[in-house]
């Protein structure tokens, strides 16, 4: 059925935004603000299931691309992605356009809110994600062969560029070399894709699911006393959620990527957080990747890993995670087109550099 | 030569098992080359180590050799390879240069290294060093497997036979090349031998568990835990190697000691308990005869004859005090199997913390046969530090005789344990001090003026405030030894010493006064006595 989005729901939307993105994703509060003034001044976004979306109708994914740390900088509004979206629109003359996230985790949970109620258009609830991840190419459309390009650039001061005729993979290099000179972000819309390819390939409900988290967790905060049980509450109390424990974070160090190295190849960081008399080990680029508990390998990407501040139950950045937070750690499981053999590859921990033992899998 | 292998294989490679020695090529799949071979002049071919030094790689079981590889591979590594007996893990740089050292190891990880008790030892130069290949060889006779293996065997043997001291001994000598014995706690052997015998003092002197201190180093002890709170352990496995014996052997030996420990506790425990339910009877009708005093009833000479005592002869008494309730029940099982070898036949039963011995004979003993008697426990006694402490009584004739000599060997045992380390053995033969006080003191005349001189002291209901003034000047006018003598508080003995100096109106601090008061006093038991 679909239903409609108000900013009355944007508190639970960031809380879900920010778990979904794993330590990755960026910093909502800026957009999250931003979107709150144009939901209220438009009232709201109709929000379809992807069941309703005609054969012939174009889902267009829109998200940002580049560094959210650069975005929180130099915030931009609605303009970039809705200028990027009809450029992708204007290759299916005829069509109906219809917009979804790519992403639907942190900053990126925004953006086709802010298109949809710019251009009065229905939103699909599915992305290609479900989670918070660091390339364009990992997404489930590419992993069903849905072509990233035709897409569409925008940086905030309006200047756009379209990629033609490419795979995902080269896109995405090409992408990441033009972040310099767009100032570190862009508005990106691509991975068009026809109503049928849309619900095979997408991830459906993702924006319920954030949505849903925020208001069990409002719901778990009423119903308890402090933070730390309103933590244990949401844990026990959401499908798929483990609460791995709860501690402080005691070691975090970051190693540089290698000068000259890949495009795409990200720092690494490394959180220790003491527990209960254990050591829980996060290995984090852009996201929390690896959790590992005195050897044992607990969760990995595509699991979702997160980190909460236990004092106020807010959902870290894994570059904001600093010695001396009291966290807990919650694992949630990794959406389920992501273990699908022809998606496996786009996410495994081995392209982000980690070499599992083969006896590893998680226990 | 060397194998490729992947991470799984090698988790079931039985080189790992036998030989302890992997040496890791960094490859990004983690394969890895297990050097198991070495040349006749003990080189190797892949060695790029400095030699790990002795205090790192002592008692360590297994050595794992790996190129460099990132803090989070190790932490997932580490238990895997402490279920394989590896206690240490030697880090070497990799072909590409990359290496890290052990500061730069992340706290979980040198945590982790910790808990599993495994050293990390990360080298910073690839050095071609082959001694290390050489010294290395040592840990290959360390073979897991074996050991493995022995431990089973063990534990299967150990679970079809009825454990006890002499069974333990030899299952052990199967698999521990070394002189194997099992002592109780005050160093009696149980079963089996060592070369060089132990004594009490050399057991007594280990705190918990490990090796004795004041011991050769190629000794492994394993005590048992003790069966009461407190207490010293109640029985120790012992083995004593060849002075050449490797560390590995002493330690794989330890572990097999280790596992026969709890089934002769089991032994230990059906014993001790065997032994209080028969103990509990006898000592009930000691009790009784210590408290019957002139006129002992009939049925209490029917309880005795009933466990096999005879009260109508000789009994020359000894009271035995330990320090501790289980080591007087040893002593106690002890001293009787030790005087039999001397010809005597003694009975013993427990009394209060206590324990008696005697021997009963038809015939008065001779003085000479009550002075060989007590020559035969001083033989057999343990050392002085022991704290264990005798009283002889005299002979005496009868069940009447029986109960009054177990007043006066606790007495004898009471006087010894005040000795503090001087006397061990207070029996009844008469030394020239005895006599010189016979002579001077038994004199009837003397027992009113020492009366006089006492005073009020000499009341009957001073009876407490003589034996006050007697402890302290046994003590030697020590307040705080006359207090734990008597078990009252020091206070109470200020104020009684208080109480005597006004009912004699004469201070204690004169030694005259002190010396006079030794005699009077003494005259007075004596008059008592007779």
């Amino acid at each position: 059925m679909p239903w409609v989005l108000k900013s009355s729901g944007l508190e639970a939307l960031e809380f879900g935004a920010r778990m979904q993105g794993s330590g990755g994703a960026g910093d909502t509060h800026a957009i999250s603000l931003l979107t709150r003034n144009v939901l209220e001044q438009r009232g709201g976004v109709t929000v379809f299931p992807p069941s309703k979306i005609a054969p012939n109708d174009v889902v267009i994914p829109v998200g940002l691309a580049g560094s959210p740390l650069a975005f929180s900088e130099k915030p931009g509004g609605p303009d970039p992605y809705t200028r990027a979206f009809e450029a992708v629109a204007a290759k299916f003359p005829g069509t109906r356009p219809l917009v979804c996230a790519f992403e639907m985790a942190g900053i990126n949970a925004y953006a086709p809110i802010l298109v949809a109620a710019a251009l009065d258009i229905p939103m699909i609830d599915l992305d290609g994600m479900g989670r918070g991840l660091s390339g364009l190419h990992q997404t489930t459309f590419n992993a069903h062969s849905v072509p990233m390009t035709p897409c569409a650039l925008v940086d905030a001061s309006g200047r756009c560029v379209e990629i033609c005729g490419t795979g995902a993979e080269d896109a995405e290099r090409s992408l990441r070399l033009l972040m310099g000179i767009f100032g570190g972000w862009v508005a990106f819309a691509g991975y068009a894709m026809d109503g049928v390819q849309a619900r095979q390939a997408g991830i459906t409900g993702t924006l319920r699911r954030a949505i849903e988290l925020g208001y069990q967790f409002q719901q778990s905060r009423k119903l308890t006393a402090s933070v730390s049980d309103a933590i244990m509450h949401f844990s026990q109390h959401t499908k798929g959620c483990l609460h791995v424990g709860r501690g402080s974070v005691v070691d975090v160090k970051w190693e540089p990527a290698p000068r000259g190295s890949d495009v795409g190849v990200h720092a690494k960081g490394t959180i220790i957080v003491r527990a209960q008399g254990r050591y829980l080990r996060i290995e984090a680029q852009n996201e929390f990747l690896l959790l590992i508990d005195e050897g044992r390998l607990l969760a990995k990407a595509p699991q979702i890993i997160c980190l909460l501040d236990s004092h106020t139950g807010t959902p870290l950045l894994s570059e904001r995670t600093v010695p001396g937070y009291g966290v807990d750690i919650l694992v949630f499981e990794a959406p389920g087109k992501w273990t699908e053999a022809s998606a496996r590859s786009l996410v495994d921990i081995a392209g982000y550099g980690y070499t599992i033992p083969s006896y590893g899998a998680p226990q | 030569m060397t194998d490729r292998l992947t991470l799984r294989e090698l988790m079931r490679c039985p080189a790992l098992l036998h030989s302890s020695v992997v040496l890791a090529e960094p490859t990004a799949s983690y394969s890895f080359v297990c050097v198991n071979q070495f040349t006749a002049n003990g080189q190797a071919r892949i060695a790029h180590l400095d030699a790990p030094d002795d205090r790192q790689i002592d008692g360590v079981e297994g050595i794992w050799i790996s190129s460099w590889m990132p803090s989070y591979g190790l932490e997932m590594i580490f238990p895997h390879l402490k279920l394989q007996g590896v206690g240490m893990v030697i880090l070497t740089p990799s072909e590409n240069g990359e290496s890290g050292s052990s500061t730069e190891m992340s706290i979980s990880t040198r945590e982790l290294a910790r808990k599993l008790k495994m050293s990390v030892v990360v080298l910073d130069q690839p050095q071609t060093t082959v001694s290390v290949a050489a010294s290395l060889q040592g840990f290959m006779k360390s073979n897991l497997m074996t050991r493995s293996t022995s431990m089973a065997a063990l534990s299967r043997a150990i679970q079809g036979m009825e454990p006890n001291p002499d069974n333990v001994v030899s299952e052990l000598r199967k698999y521990v090349n070394a002189e194997i014995a099992i002592v109780n706690s005050l160093g009696l052997t149980l079963a089996g031998a060592l070369e060089s015998p132990l004594s009490l003092g050399e057991l007594t002197t280990a705190p918990g568990q490990g090796p004795i201190p004041a011991l050769s180093a190629n000794l492994i002890s394993v005590p048992l835990p003790p069966l009461m709170e407190n207490d010293d352990p109640a029985l120790w496995i012992l083995a004593e190697f060849s002075t050449d014996a490797a560390p590995f052997e002493l330690e794989g030996a330890r572990e097999l000691m280790e596992l026969t420990a709890s089934p002769l506790l089991r032994w230990l425990t059906r014993q001790r308990f065997a032994d209080e339910l028969f103990q509990s009877a006898r000592s009930a009708i000691v009790s009784q005869l210590a408290v019957s005093g002139g006129a002992v009833p009939d049925h209490l000479i029917s309880q005795a004859l009933s466990v096999g005592w005879n009260l109508n002869g000789w009994h020359t008494l000894v009271s035995i005090h330990a320090p501790q309730k289980s080591t007087a029940h040893d002593i106690g099982r002890m001293i009787p199997a030790a005087l039999t070898r001397y010809g005597y036949s003694i009975a013993s039963s427990e009394y209060m913390d206590h324990w008696l011995i005697w021997e009963t004979q038809p015939n008065q003993p001779t003085r000479t046969e009550y002075k060989d008697l007590v020559g035969a426990l001083d033989s057999v006694r343990p050392p002085l530090e022991s704290g264990i402490v005798f009283g002889v009584a005299r002979p005496r004739l009868g069940p009447e005789g029986f109960a009054k000599s177990i007043a006066e060997a606790e007495d004898f045992a009471r006087q010894a344990s005040y000795s503090k380390g001087r006397r061990q053995i207070v029996d009844a033969q008469e030394s020239i001090a005895t006599q010189l006080i016979r002579l001077t003191l038994h004199d009837p005349a003397l027992v009113r003026p020492s009366m006089k001189f006492l005073g009020g002291l000499s009341e009957e209901d001073a009876g407490y405030l003589r034996d006050t003034l007697s402890a302290y000047l046994k003590c030697e006018s020590s307040l705080a030894e006359t207090a734990r003598v008597l078990h009252v508080h020091r206070n109470t003995v200020v104020k009684r010493l208080e109480k005597i100096e006004q009912l004699m109106e004469v201070p204690l601090d004169n030694p005259d006064t002190k010396f006079a008061l030794r005699i009077a006093l003494r005259i007075l038991d004596i008059s008592a006595t007779k």
